[in-house]
Parts: structure tokens; C-alpha cells; sequence
């Protein structure tokens, strides 16, 4: 059952022994819960989703940030059943066309990602369309004590180390943020090896 | 998370000791570091404007890397000026369609189109409405 965001505040603050005391506001603690979960998503990929693009004629270049809101890394990207090809890179395309930028076709063959933020779908069709994209959700954002994280319960405690080390930073309490990151270095990268 | 968002967090994580200035320096120079990256999280794809008869055009003030440049949808070889000569003996004097493009070596922010377009060409490639020919050149795309 996922953890609200109220019981990981609770424990949070049992870890800091801030319990009884108004060190950090609510609003402020579910803040740092909110981008904690979306950095630890972001890293792992645990929270995925589908989200279906609309194309548009003679376009073949798209702005993640504008096009997939949602999303933080494209994992595959489907028409109808069809899955279409991911290039590693894009520059093949250049090796493959010089003149990709402006190419045309009945179908989309291949899908490529220039650096973070753009898509590139090949080649542009001549008419509207859409396709499915299956990516790493930006998580949303959490700012009421009964909202459910989305992340599984087996990476809460990569979450809480993430929050712990912000509060610790805060308080000035380095000692305490270097012993954290070293365990959360190894925790993640452990937790990297059992699930991919 | 914009500018604004990471200088209110640091200053709520430093209970306001920080120095804007320097905040607003270790921003920009971390933003302009995540760009070099070889999978940089900021890429814009944006049009580029070139004036006919001139070889040269000034380096866009907000890109950091160039990764792609397009001249009527034709992707163009990043090359430098030495290698110039391998396309041709007086390229510094030939027109047309540009095909590569350089820094040039003796103003290194400057984009040297080779050959460079000029008014007595003409231009054969397509276009599919996203170019705006206008009378002094037009424009091709850029991704940086």
C-alpha cells in the first residue's frame, strides 16, 4: 500500500527529532516530499505511463516539455500495435538522409531523442496522426497530508535519505548529510542492480 | 524548476544568507555545464536567420553548443576551416547552397556557412512553409 505523505513527514521528523516542534512547515516538508519522489523517479524510473502524442503534418521535431508534459524519459513509442524503431542515436539519421529534417512518408520508422528535450519522429507525415508513448512520469506534485506517493514502497527509503540530506544541509549538519550520502550512494546503486 | 524557483530554495535551505549575485552566477554557470553534457537537458530547435552574401553570421547569444544546423531542411556538416579545403581551393569565395558549416578559426563565435548563399542563386531545395524567405536572407533551423 503506498505511503502517504503525512506518514512519511511523521517519520521524517522522528529521524531529524523534530518531533513536537515546528522546525519546517508543511507546506515546506511536502514540497521537499514532492521533488524527492520525482528526483527518485527520475533516476530509477520506477512510475511509468502512456501517453498518447498528436502529430502534426510536416513536423518531425517535438518539445518533450511541451508535447509529453509528463514525461521524463521516452522508454518506446508505439503506432497502433506497431512499435516503432528507437535510433541511439541521432545522428544516424544524418548518416542515414542529409535531408531527414524535411522527409516524408506514409509511416513512422524511427524515433530518436536529441539530448532530454526533444523527440524526433521520422519521417514527418503528410497528415495529422498520433502515436503512444511510453515513458518515466514526472510525478505529480503532492501538497495535502493524505496524498499517496506514487512510488513503491521499496524506494521510500532512497526518498526519505534524499529529504533527510536537504534537512541536514539546512540544520548545517554536515557530518551527519556525508554518513547519509555515502549510504544513499550505495542504496542506490543497489537498488539500481535489483530492478534495472 | 525555473531560475527563480532554485534561488528561493537555496535561500530557504540557507535561511537567507545566500548572495544573489553569486546564486545567480552558480546557476547560470551549472546550466551552461548540464549543456555540454554529451545528453544535455536543454535543447532548443530553433530558426536561425542568414543574410544572403554574407559568409558569416554571429553565434546565437543563447546557445552553448551547436549540435545541428539545417539549410532548407539539409542537415550540414560541422567541419572547420582547414577542411574547407578539401571541399574546394576558393572556398572562401564560393556560393550556393550551404552544404558544411565552421567556426571560423580567426573569430571563433562566428558560424561560417560554406559555400554561403547569395542573391544570384537560386535555391533549389523545397520548402515546407516553416522557412520565411525574406529580402535580405531568410532562415534555417538550429538546434543547440
Amino acid at each position: 500500500m503506498a505511503k502517504t505523505v503525512d506518514e512519511i513527514n511523521v517519520i521524517l521528523r522522528d529521524r531529524l527529532r523534530a518531533t513536537g516542534t515546528v522546525a519546517y512547515t508543511d507546506a515546506f516538508m511536502y514540497d521537499l516530499i514532492s521533488k524527492a519522489q520525482l528526483l527518485v523517479n527520475a533516476g530509477l524510473g520506477r512510475v511509468k505511463t502512456t501517453t498518447t502524442l498528436t502529430t502534426v503534418a510536416y513536423k518531425l521535431v517535438y518539445k518533450i516539455a511541451d508535447d509529453l508534459t509528463s514525461a521524463i524519459d521516452i522508454i518506446s513509442v508505439k503506432d497502433g500495435e506497431r512499435t516503432i524503431y528507437k535510433l541511439d542515436d541521432w545522428r544516424q539519421l544524418f548518416q542515414y538522409n542529409r535531408d531527414w529534417f524535411r522527409a516524408t512518408g506514409t509511416r513512422i520508422e524511427a524515433w530518436a531523442q536529441i539530448g532530454r528535450d526533444l523527440l524526433i519522429l521520422y519521417p514527418a507525415l503528410t497528415s495529422g496522426d498520433s502515436v503512444t508513448v511510453y515513458h518515466t512520469k514526472l510525478t505529480d506534485t503532492l501538497d495535502d497530508s493524505t496524498d499517496e506517493l506514487e512510488l513503491p514502497d521499496e524506494d521510500i527509503d532512497l526518498l526519505l535519505d534524499v529529504c533527510e540530506m536537504v534537512l541536514h544541509a539546512n540544520l548545517r549538519q554536515f557530518d551527519e548529510l556525508k554518513h547519509l550520502a555515502e549510504r544513499f550512494k550505495q542504496d542506490y546503486v543497489s537498488q539500481v542492480a535489483s530492478f534495472g | 524548476m525555473d531560475k527563480a524557483d532554485f534561488t528561493s530554495l537555496a535561500q530557504s535551505l540557507g535561511q537567507s544568507a545566500g548572495d544573489a549575485d553569486t546564486l545567480s552566477a552558480f546557476f547560470d554557470e551549472a546550466v551552461e555545464s548540464l549543456a555540454r553534457l554529451s545528453d544535455p537537458p536543454l535543447v532548443v530547435c530553433e530558426l536561425f536567420p542568414y543574410y544572403y552574401d554574407t559568409p558569416e553570421h554571429d553565434f546565437p547569444a543563447n546557445a552553448v553548443v551547436i549540435l545541428a544546423l539545417f539549410f532548407e531542411g539539409t542537415h550540414l556538416d560541422k567541419t572547420n576551416v582547414r577542411h574547407l579545403l578539401y571541399y574546394s581551393l576558393t572556398w572562401r569565395d564560393d556560393t550556393g547552397n550551404p552544404e558544411a558549416w565552421a567556426f571560423d578559426e580567426q573569430s571563433a563565435r562566428k558560424i561560417r556557412l560554406y559555400p554561403y548563399p547569395s542573391t544570384t542563386e537560386t535555391f533549389s531545395r523545397a520548402t515546407q512553409g516553416e522557412h520565411t524567405r525574406v529580402t535580405q536572407g531568410g532562415h534555417t533551423r538550429i538546434i543547440h
